[in-house]
């Protein structure tokens, strides 16, 4: 690392941690996971002791009770959290990434800073470092948060792998923040108005997030009917996978489109870990890793390609070689 | 009154016609409510296409799932495009409609003249309202068309009517989040809080709101079909109860699937729904009457 981006490192992280009205919306962020969290806990208490109650009524009319009872997986409950950190962490690092160039040019502090002499990758490279930081430290928090209530109110105990599945998952959300961190950061560089930066930015996301997601979900035939297609025709699951061989073009096409979204991906990386997805509920690392590597290979993808976005545009010549509004 | 709140108005209607990004978002909520009916379309293909093969290889009897299907089922899934999109893009176009006289420095000229603060909110509300109630009129004709091209045959008259009040319905969701709009780009200091602040709000009330009483999933409340309380008698039947009713995303998709008729009850009318809309609707032009002031309006944005 050169000693200006080293300098401009320093001085963004700086900048960002002390700016207070994004760190009350962290903290928003980080309350809505707990709450997620604790809302789930108590769903899964409720659940057992339900289970409880009846096994209990049974016992004294002399019967025993054919359901198992609901299993604790401590990681499957922090499925509500993830969704939240999926659908509103881009907000907030949109709005890193946005405000990290927008005051600059606001400011009109980059002919003076372009004044020094600095590499053409400089600029770009300290203030992605530092927004690489930023969302460590944040990430950390949320990790703190998590295993916090998970433990305490979801009387959750931790196993090393356990550990390791959390951390793992909350790795592909730093990614998934960076990348739309520096998505924000290349658009904001590469706009002549900073509103329209920051609104298509939030198009983006709406796009990304929101909407491709929900159109493959919803094109599932068996989403159609309440309760379910197959279900509705008693028509058991050999037959149903027989049946759905026949509609090959139709699944795929569903699946592709849910593919080009970014948020599926770290859906299914993070999903796999924490086994919100019971085939890999309780399997080890290795195992989920190698089922799984392809979702975080791609969301790693999108990582260095918004990174060489903002690369490329936050330079010299697009920064105050033209007028802005 | 009346002449300065119709000229700002009309002056709201004119600076939306020239906001290329208030256009954009236009049409892509348009261009939703298109592809709402490509989606309805190529599932219901795809489910009797299903339900036949299942008939061939005998795994199935009984009738088509589909055939007790309503007609406006079909366009189910522009409620949650109205959810989404709609009330991203009414917060967007208050936003924008404050900052842009904030940014351009319209309000220090137009307090000059003998306007009030509250002819000016009433203004920009009518104007704002008219470009949203225009939007919603081309979804609701692209509706109809789609249903015709899906069909083969024009919606009756009930179904029309049916479709006509689902997109009154859909305004009166919109004008509250248009007002929270508003309210952030007249009173914020920074142009991106102006606009994360109500994107927070409205996660809360589509997402936390509803998920408090239901436990359920954040993303499967991306849904048309209002969320079940996860069990009876428990903290979260209680929280059902209390925040269902206040809740705007489940009283407009409670009132949509029974004007759309996909809801277990079949076509009905929700006068609750409806009722707690219009009064959502009412508290959010109040707040921007009562909450805007114009001495903050002039202090300068900042980034």
């Amino acid at each position: 690392m050169s000693k200006a981006v080293r300098t401009i490192f320093f001085k963004e992280l700086g900048d960002l941690l002390r700016r207070r009205s994004f760190l009350l919306l962290c903290a928003a962020l980080a309350s809505i996971v707990a709450l997620s969290l604790i809302i789930a806990s108590l769903n899964y208490h409720k659940q057992l002791s339900d289970y409880q109650q009846y096994a209990q009524t049974l016992a004294q009319s002399g019967g025993a009770a054919a359901a198992l009872p609901p299993q604790l997986s401590p990681l499957q409950q922090l499925r509500g959290s993830i969704e939240y950190i999926e659908i509103i962490g881009p907000v907030l690092a949109i709005v890193a990434g946005y405000g990290i160039v927008a005051k600059e040019k606001y400011r009109g502090t980059l002919r003076l800073f372009f004044s020094r002499p600095i590499g053409a990758l400089d600029l770009a490279a300290g203030k992605l470092a530092a927004l690489a930081l930023l969302w460590l430290i944040i990430i950390l928090v949320l990790l703190l948060v998590m295993a916090t209530t998970l433990h305490f109110v979801g009387g959750a105990l931790f196993s090393a792998s356990t550990i390791a599945k959390l951390v793992l998952s909350l790795a592909a959300a730093w990614a998934y923040l960076m990348f739309w961190s520096a998505l924000a950061l290349g658009l904001t560089c590469s706009s002549k108005h900073l509103g329209s930066a920051l609104l298509i930015s939030f198009i983006a996301w709406l796009a990304v997030v929101l909407l491709l997601p929900q159109i493959g979900d919803t094109m599932d035939p068996d989403n159609q009917v309440p309760g379910g297609l197959f279900q509705s025709m008693h028509v058991d699951k050999s037959h149903e996978h027989a049946i759905m061989a026949h509609f090959g073009g139709y699944e795929s096409a569903r699946n592709a489109l849910e593919e080009t979204s970014i948020s599926k991906h770290f859906e299914r990386a993070s999903f796999a870990f924490l086994g919100v997805k019971q085939i890999y509920n309780q399997q080890p690392v290795g195992y989920i890793w190698g089922d799984t590597w392809k979702d975080t290979a791609l969301l790693l993808t999108g990582l260095l390609a918004s990174a060489a976005f903002a690369l490329t545009w936050c330079n010299k010549r697009n920064l105050i070689g033209r007028s802005w509004k | 009154m009346r002449g300065p709140v119709l000229t700002i108005a009309r002056q709201e209607l004119r600076i939306a016609g020239t906001n290329r990004l208030a256009m954009l978002l236009s049409g892509i909520f348009l261009g939703m409510v298109l592809i709402s009916g490509f989606i309805g379309w190529a599932s219901h293909h795809t489910v009797t296409s299903v339900y036949g093969e299942a008939l061939r290889e005998g795994a199935a009897s009984g009738p088509n799932p589909f055939s007790t299907q309503q007609p406006l089922d079909l366009i189910r899934n522009t409620v949650i495009y109205t959810i989404l999109i709609g009330a991203l893009s009414a917060i967007l176009v208050g936003v924008q409609s404050a900052m842009h006289d904030r940014k351009a420095g319209v309000v220090d000229l137009l307090f000059s003249r003998p306007v009030t603060t509250r002819q000016y909110v009433a203004g920009k509300f009518l104007g704002m309202q008219y470009l949203l109630a225009l939007i919603l009129a081309a979804a609701g004709l692209l509706s109809w068309g789609t249903a015709l091209f899906i069909r083969g045959a024009m919606l009756s008259p009930a179904d029309t009517g049916a479709l006509a009040a689902f997109f009154l319905l859909a305004w009166l969701f919109l004008v509250p989040f248009n007002m929270l709009g508003f309210i952030f780009g007249a009173g914020s200091r920074r142009e991106t809080s102006a606009l994360l602040a109500p994107i927070l709000v409205w996660v809360l009330l589509v997402f936390v709101l509803p998920q408090l009483g239901t436990a359920a999933h954040p993303v499967s409340l991306l849904n048309p079909v209002p969320a079940q309380p996860a069990s009876q008698g428990s903290f979260f039947a209680f929280n059902h109860r209390i925040l269902q009713p206040v809740s705007p995303a489940d009283r407009f998709k409670g009132a949509s699937a029974g004007l759309l008729g996909f809801s277990p009850g079949g076509k009905h009318f929700e006068t609750f729904d409806w009722t707690t809309l219009a009064i959502i609707a009412a508290a959010g032009f109040i707040a921007a009457l009562l909450l805007i002031r114009s001495g903050r309006m002039r202090k300068p944005v900042r980034e």
